[in-house]
């Protein structure tokens, strides 16, 4: 066996040039199982757990479902006998740049009291006598780049703020991207007097508390809450998962390609041993061992890889989180060593399982033989080899069709990319054979045929590459058709002209009459949002008559049924509201008010895309009866035609000094830039693969060059000239593209109406309007052959370069 | 005398990174129309090395190699290529039939690459000739060893060539078929009239030519 492993090493030395492509492809596959797997991590954990951090123990918190808490509630409960001590606390979402921060207001003193924290230089002091001053941990000082005095501006509801970085704290990657400030100072600078978001106590003192829970207020822990942020966030991390394991399933096609060509240049070499008495079995331990030590290696390179592209990928998905979900995730990663290992050893099975058609094809070298080229031969194949991709694609459409929850979802994608997978390479290969059939005569048709004898040898690259062009395609897909849907839901339901919201202070009923007194107004419409025990919300709507046009129904008719909503009993539900329900207009809806347990009818469903976890709308005046809430979030104004939009914005600024107009356009566009945000990191896994997959056709390509090699020079001893043969090689690559293509096509059109009207559904609660836009295909294609052109631009230049003769001598 | 259909003057080759293993040396020979020689040697004596200068698949050290009149060396590659493909047809030891294409399209190779392949009739008379005519179909690996070589010949005459290069074409054959491909190879390039260079290690290969020379140190001799 020594001498065999020795054989292999000087193999490797002697072609680096495949080496290292193993190398690369199984590492760039683990690499991206890596990333995610840590930026999983991190989405679940310690999501809002700052303030754990502060007080360096085990907290529960109590909450307002229903929205702010009062301070006198901090005040009452701190001053009975016995009182734990707590840590009252307001949260607010701040933008710095592009970054969005949480600016966490305590009482300073909190700090030098408990926990891990600590101030440099005593610094809480300067908390408590400048009105801006903050605080910082390391890493988030370094993204805020201050100037040389510790200022930095952040912007908040679109108002800036000047902000003192006058310490730095040490602590935790829990303190990440969050601004530490004096409770009193942050109450008065944001305006929000006398309102906590939450109280902060030791879970020791949950009894305590739970007895002394004034009405309405709630209790949860910190299980709870990272429970709560592992559900908010599934549907994302599923679908990260999902993504990061193609991503290595393509890179074991590498794997697979290498190690076939390996045998390839290897096959006189395993005959030779063979005739020497060199049994089946030493020959696949050998082949066996260059598996585990190059998938071994190469996952320790994409373990390392993926640490590194964690945190950019984190990056990626931090905003969209804090966006869509309102919480601040650490922007630093936690590897574990449980993760490595658990991704390592999970890599070096699966390369293993993926070279076992290699190590069958070792088996059935005969001793003696002498012949470099494969002669596939045909493959007596069962009768389920056959059906396979068929039974596969069956069973991923019965569990998609079947079933309501995601993972049966994700397990019949998986199940309908494999029989795709499988079909690929059959598929592909009767196309060329027609290909090579029509265009018999020319050289188009003789390379292409020349091809079709490596079939097994290409038929992973040719499903490693349509897969991940599908994936790419479907992908980017549906990122542009749910694009186009949202702008088109964005365009019908956000329709006032301009909207006013205060940047401090709060818009209430008063505001409305003040607006709805100015001549430039013709209408008006408004929203107010509170939080449901759930993650969802409600939300009270004052409708106007083209408010009420906005409205896409999916399930009833809201407008048939405006008159019970507009007398209060009957609601509207955002089709993710109504999905994790189960409910359809006609039912009825149990919904826990500040006011008591009341009972609406579901009027009717619609469309939107506000949040995943679901809205209630119910007409403005039922809901501030039942919330005691008389404030908007903002007013909607639909202004008449012609008027002097600049005369408007001094009405603005002499009524609300602190107001500010967005148009409908810059309501539009702010939602599509956090839109797009949101399916940056979706792009990046999908280029990820594509990379890969282009890994992976190199490799096979150059295995086609070697295993051609005699071929190809006795194509030149023919008479073949340098330019024809380079047009062989490349015909050969590009219609290896070409077919790959062809079948990334269909599939692409499937992975993009399962991802829009099953996954999307089933993770996020909402189906998209299934559109078609072609510009990925538009610009994926002309890249995979241009790829597949320039694979073989290389090949073809090395054997072209040459004499027929040493050519002959090689091969 | 007629002209030389393969003239070779003064041709040297040499093998190593230092140049250091001279194979051919100073080497000289004329083949006239019709003429058949054979060239024999010791393994590694430069033989195949000497074949593969004539057809203009390997590049001299120095001399020249002359085919019809015209010097090999002094036609850049494409047009060497295209001579390669009008004047000369090889046969091989090893047949290199191209593996994915059948009996018919690997012999209609050569036609399409002068551009003559709607002289279908030139195959269907050669396979006849060669006894391969219900082969034409099939590919290569479902071939005996005796009947690749056949086509391999068929290959190389198709179309017409003034000089045909065989190398050990028996060389990989068992004695009895070795003897039957040797009938035909000799009655198929009599009837063809072809100009042919033949190594070989086989005496009774090489008494079927018109002359037999021998490639020693470099340099070829009469025997």
């Amino acid at each position: 066996m020594r001498l065999l492993l020795e054989s292999s090493r000087r193999f490797f030395y002697r072609h680096p040039g495949q080496l290292i492509l193993a190398l690369i492809g199984i590492a760039a596959g683990v690499a991206v199982v890596t990333g995610v797997a840590l930026m999983r991590e991190v989405l679940m954990d310690a999501l809002d757990s700052a303030t754990d951090s502060l007080s360096g123990v085990d907290t529960v918190r109590i909450i307002d479902p229903s929205g702010p808490l009062d301070e006198a509630v901090f005040t009452a409960l701190a001053t009975e006998r016995g009182a734990p001590l707590m840590l009252p606390a307001l949260s607010s979402r701040l933008r710095y740049g592009d970054r969005l921060m949480e600016l966490l207001a305590i009482d300073p003193l909190s700090l030098d009291q408990t926990g891990p924290i600590r101030v440099a230089g005593g610094g809480t002091g300067a908390l408590f006598s400048q009105a801006n001053a903050v605080l910082v941990s390391e890493r988030t000082l370094a993204r805020l780049a201050p100037d040389a005095d510790g200022r930095f501006r952040v912007v908040r509801s679109g108002e800036p703020l000047d902000l003192e970085v006058v310490s730095v704290v040490s602590g935790g990657r829990e303190l990440d991207d969050r601004i530490i400030m004096d409770l009193a100072a942050a109450q008065h600078l944001i305006g929000r007097q006398g309102e906590l978001s939450f109280i902060e106590a030791p879970a020791a003192a949950r009894d305590w508390l739970q007895e002394r829970l004034p009405e309405g207020l709630k209790l949860i822990d910190s299980q709870q809450r990272r429970d709560s942020a592992a559900s908010l966030t599934a549907g994302m991390r599923a679908n990260l998962t999902a993504m990061s394991l193609l991503s290595l399933a393509v890179g074991l096609f590498v794997i697979y390609s290498v190690l076939a060509f390996l045998l390839v240049q290897r096959r006189r070499t395993i005959g030779m041993l063979r005739a020497v008495g060199v049994t089946e079995g030493r020959i696949q331990a050998m082949l066996a061992s260059e598996t585990l030590v190059l998938a071994g290696l190469g996952a320790l390179g994409g373990l390392v890889l993926g640490t590194i592209m964690a945190t950019g990928l984190l990056e990626l998905v931090r905003q969209p989180v804090a966006e869509l979900y309102r919480l601040v995730a650490p922007a630093g990663i936690r590897p574990t060593p449980l993760l490595y290992f658990s991704v390592w050893i999970m890599a070096v099975i699966m390369a293993l399982m993926s070279v076992l058609g290699v190590l069958r094809e070792a088996q059935r070298i005969p001793p003696g033989q002498l012949a470099r080229t494969v002669h596939e031969g045909r493959v007596q194949s069962l009768w389920i080899w056959r059906w396979l991709p068929w039974l596969l694609l069956g069973l991923g459409v019965l569990a998609i069709v079947l079933t309501n929850s995601l993972p049966p979802v994700l397990i019949g994608l998986f199940l309908m990319l494999s029989g795709c997978a499988l079909l690929a390479p059959a598929s592909g290969m009767q196309l060329l054979r027609f290909g090579a059939a029509v265009m018999r005569r020319s050289l188009v048709g003789r390379a292409v045929k020349m091809l079709l004898s490596s079939r097994q040898r290409l038929a992973p690259a040719i499903s490693a590459l349509s897969l991940a062009l599908a994936l790419t395609a479907g992908v980017g897909m549906m990122v542009l058709g749910f694009r186009a849907t949202v702008d088109d839901w964005v365009y019908r339901l956000i329709n006032a002209d301009v909207y006013l919201t205060l940047s401090q202070g709060q818009l209430d009923s008063s505001s409305m009459e003040i607006v709805r007194a100015w001549p430039e107004v013709e209408m008006l419409t408004s929203a107010r949002h509170a939080s449901l025990d759930d993650g969802s919300m409600v939300v009270g709507y004052d409708l106007n008559p083209i408010a009420w046009e906005g409205f896409e129904w999916l399930d009833g008719d809201g407008l048939a049924a405006k008159d019970r909503v507009e007398a209060g009993t009957a609601v509207m539900l955002t089709e993710p509201f109504a999905r994790r329900n189960s409910l359809r207009a006609g039912d009825t809806l149990e919904l826990t008010t500040p006011s008591g347990l009341i009972n609406f009818e579901v009027a009717a469903v619609y469309r939107d895309y506000t949040t995943d976890r679901g809205m209630v709308a119910m007409i403005g005046p039922r809901f501030r009866e039942l919330w005691q809430d008389d404030l908007r979030d903002s007013i909607g104004l639909y202004l008449t035609p012609g008027i002097d939009y600049r005369v408007l914005e001094d009405r603005v600024e002499a009524a609300f000094p602190n107001g500010s107009l967005t148009s409908r356009g810059a309501v539009r566009d702010q939602t599509l830039e956090i839109f797009d945000r949101t399916f940056r990191i979706s792009w990046a896994l999908a280029i990820l693969v594509g990379m890969i997959a282009a890994i992976a056709l190199i490799s096979a390509l150059l295995a086609l060059g070697l295993e051609r090699g005699r071929e190809y020079a006795t194509l030149r001893a023919l008479g073949l000239s340098r330019g024809g043969l380079a047009g062989v090689v490349m015909t050969q690559t590009t219609g290896l593209a070409a077919i790959a293509v062809l079948m990334a096509i269909p599939f692409s059109l499937l992975i993009h109406a399962v991802l829009s009207l099953a996954v999307q559904p089933r993770a996020f609660g909402w189906t998209l309007a299934l559109q078609f836009p072609l510009q990925p295909l538009a610009v994926l294609v002309p890249l995979a052959l241009l790829i597949g052109a320039l694979a073989g631009a290389y090949p073809a230049w090395k054997i072209a370069r040459r004499d027929p003769a040493p050519l002959l001598r090689a091969a | 005398m007629s002209e030389s259909v393969l003239s070779i003057r003064g041709l040297q080759r040499t093998f190593g990174s230092a140049h250091d293993v001279q194979v051919l040396e100073d080497l000289n020979l004329d083949l006239h129309p019709g003429e058949r020689v054979a060239v024999m040697g010791a393994s590694g004596s430069g033989k195949t090395t000497l074949l593969h200068l004539a057809a203009g698949m390997d590049t001299p050290d120095a001399g020249e190699v002359l085919i019809d009149g015209k010097t090999l060396s002094t036609l850049r590659e494409p047009e060497r290529s295209r001579f390669r493909a009008r004047y000369i047809g090889l046969v091989f030891q090893d047949f290199n039939l191209i593996d994915s294409l059948t009996v018919r399209e690997n012999i209609e190779l050569p036609l399409w690459l002068n551009g003559l392949s709607h002289e279908t009739d030139r195959i269907g008379e050669l396979t006849d000739e060669l006894g391969i005519s219900a082969l034409l179909e099939r590919l290569p690996e479902k071939l005996s060893g005796g009947e690749k070589q056949r086509v391999a010949i068929a290959r190389a005459l198709v179309h017409r060539p003034a000089l045909l290069l065989a190398d050990e074409p028996t060389g990989s054959l068992d004695q009895n078929t070795a003897d039957s491909v040797l009938k035909l190879f000799d009655r198929v390039t009599r009837q063809q009239n072809v100009t042919l260079l033949m190594v070989t290690h086989n005496d009774e290969a090489a008494a079927l030519c018109d002359r037999t020379l021998h490639l020693r140190h470099g340099r070829l001799s009469e025997s």
